[in-house]
């Protein structure tokens, strides 16, 4: 049992039974492959709001989050409007070092490597799994369009609401499995991984690219092993997937 | 029925029912005897909805969602509350096939799917481990996985699943089903313990790309189609994750992949009528005390949907055992921050079975820990 007993009332949300459960299979199954020193996720009740808020805004991303290569996180999330468009907010246990203990998107540059706010820190950040409500939905580029431009590579999450259920909670291990285990490129692995018929998810993933067709084949085709962007490259073109039925 | 008839007739069924389970290697066994105590059946009315009836009625193509599942919960309310069960249920707790040795089962099944008649599987038999219990066969593009401890089955062609190109137009819904209804009947012909035709098209999904830059209208295209089948036992339909047979598609219709997690029936285990059905409200109150023991206020959620039919789970799951549950989902209401909740229950009050049923599950969670570990902590 996930719950807020001992988190800021301000981000206080209904209880969420299999949080932990998601982050432990992914996060036990990326050791089996071998990839545990990527990894770096936390369930509700350890994160804050400043570890995913950018370092130059008050934030602490250069110490937590976007101090992975893979951040995982399992929760609760939405995707209110604000002046741009969509963004992604999701309620953490406490504040930190910020003003909120609820994490907006719009505070953060994930894996940074040119820009303003590469100074003092780089990010390192390059793969992000959302087992959130909203995170990849409607309206991705306003979402997730300024840490894409920079650094991070995909974005992996859910298009509308997302299931707390027995029957979901093997999602990141399921992906680990396919992605490292089988070599699979990202969107096909996040696919199959969260594909579930009777509880009627919908995933989605987000990638940027050069160009319209440099995004389209970076979506269909980046790996784990991809090599990083090179710095100060600035991507500007979005691509992403979802499904309808 | 006395009270102490009822248990002492559950606890044979349940005796009965282990024994089957340890021992149980042969052909399907006879019948046992029902335990139900004859409240007043009318067999001039069905009791329950069959798939059948919904498929003549819509159609052989339609797409029947999870509606077969839900109008038998409608239909279980009403009489209980009507207190006058009508017609005969007939409902049964099955053992499922065994998972066949998988490593070689990967190699017959890729010779039998066409990817490579002498191809080796990358796990050979014995060297399954729980946080890996796939057998796989690899050879060019296309992959076939094996699933040693839940049965399912999974092929992908890897250059095309979820990597194909996009389209603006798609064909039509009918001509998906047919393509996919050919590819799903020859995968589940040659001796599958798995009849397809017992299945029934459930849905339909078309995935979709999107490319734009900032401030400009994204392109969209459908680069590749799904129709899904869920399984029937005794024409009432499988809920939950697994019983589903998925083939995946490109535009144009070519299968680039397919998921099987339809395990047959072996034997049946038990059967029961009403006086061991689980009333609908108190399936419900059973549910909801659960999750307020969680500490969910259930106040801030709307029920959306209520499902009765065998349960499966899904695509890692070690199951035996098959047997009628409810299903209730709860989605928060407008405003508040909450994801869908799936829950479900053993549709029997039988002691005796709730005990296989809870043992069963319990094998599964087994599984589950010994894969847990605990979330990083931050500070």
């Amino acid at each position: 049992m996930t719950d807020w007993s001992s988190c800021d009332s301000a981000c206080t949300q209904v209880s969420l039974s299999y949080s932990g459960d998601q982050i432990s299979y992914w996060a036990s199954r990326m050791s089996a492959h071998n990839a545990g020193a990527w990894q770096g996720g936390w369930f509700l009740n350890d994160a804050w709001g400043s570890d995913a808020t950018e370092d130059t805004r008050g934030g602490e991303d250069n110490n937590y989050a976007d101090h992975n290569t893979m951040w995982a996180y399992s929760g609760h999330g939405a995707g209110p409007s604000n002046s741009a468009g969509e963004t992604f907010v999701a309620p953490f246990c406490h504040a930190g070092t910020v003003s909120s203990c609820q994490y907006d998107a719009k505070n953060s540059d994930w894996g940074e490597h040119g820009g303003a706010d590469a100074t003092p820190y780089v990010g390192k950040a390059r793969y992000l799994l959302w087992l959130t409500c909203y995170s990849v939905d409607v309206d991705p580029i306003h979402q997730w369009s300024p840490s894409m431009h920079r650094g991070l590579d995909v974005v992996m999450g859910y298009r509308g609401t997302s299931a707390d259920s027995s029957t979901t909670d093997e999602v990141g291990g399921d992906l680990a499995d396919r992605t490292f285990g089988d070599m699979v490129q990202w969107k096909p692995a996040w696919f199959w991984a969260m594909e579930d018929w009777w509880v009627d998810d919908v995933g989605s993933i987000f990638v940027s690219g050069s160009s319209s067709t440099d995004a389209s084949s970076r979506r269909d085709n980046i790996m784990w092993n991809w090599g990083e962007r090179t710095d100060g490259a600035y991507y500007n073109w979005f691509a992403w997937s979802w499904h309808n039925g | 029925m006395k009270h102490s008839s009822i248990i002492s007739r559950a606890c044979t069924v349940s005796l009965v029912a282990l024994l089957m389970l340890a021992c149980s290697t042969g052909p399907t066994q006879p019948e046992p005897p029902a335990i139900t105590n004859g409240l007043a059946a009318n067999a001039a009315a069905p009791a329950l909805r069959r798939v059948n009836d919904l498929r003549t009625e819509r159609g052989p193509t339609a797409l029947l969602r999870d509606e077969p599942a839900a109008v038998n919960v409608d239909r279980l309310r009403q009489a209980f509350r009507s207190k006058t069960p009508v017609g005969k249920l007939g409902l049964g707790v099955y053992q499922l096939t065994p998972v066949a040795e998988v490593a070689a089962a990967a190699v017959n099944r890729a010779a039998t799917l066409g990817i490579a008649a002498a191809a080796k599987p990358e796990v050979a038999a014995g060297e399954l481990r729980p946080e890996r219990p796939w057998a796989k066969v690899a050879v060019g593009p296309n992959m076939l996985l094996l699933n040693g401890l839940s049965g399912d089955e999974n092929f992908t062609n890897t250059d095309l699943f979820h990597r194909g190109p996009g389209s603006k137009s798609s064909l039509s819904d009918d001509e998906y089903l047919t393509r996919a209804n050919a590819h799903a009947a020859k995968i589940l012909a040659n001796g599958s313990a798995v009849v397809f035709g017992k299945m029934f098209p459930y849905k339909l999904r078309r995935y979709m790309n999107a490319v734009a830059t900032d401030g400009v209208e994204p392109d969209v295209d459908v680069y590749q189609v799904a129709v899904a089948y869920n399984d029937t036992i005794d024409d009432i339909p499988v809920i939950g994750s697994g019983g589903k047979v998925a083939v995946h598609m490109t535009v144009d219709g070519r299968v680039v992949g397919h998921e099987i997690t339809v395990r047959g029936v072996r034997s049946k285990l038990a059967a029961f009528e009403w006086a061991d059905l689980t009333d609908p409200e108190g399936a419900q109150q059973e549910i909801e005390e659960r999750l307020k023991q969680r500490g969910i206020d259930l106040s801030q959620f709307n029920l959306t949907r209520t499902e009765f039919g065998y349960l499966r789970r899904g695509r890692n799951s070690i199951q035996e055992v098959v047997a009628p549950h409810y299903a209730f989902v709860y989605e928060p209401k407008p405003g508040v921050m909450g994801k869908k909740i799936y829950e479900t229950v053993p549709a029997t009050t039988n002691s005796g079975l709730r005990k296989i049923l809870a043992d069963d599950e319990n094998r599964d969670r087994a599984r589950k820990a010994a894969l847990w570990v605990a979330p990083g902590a931050r500070h």
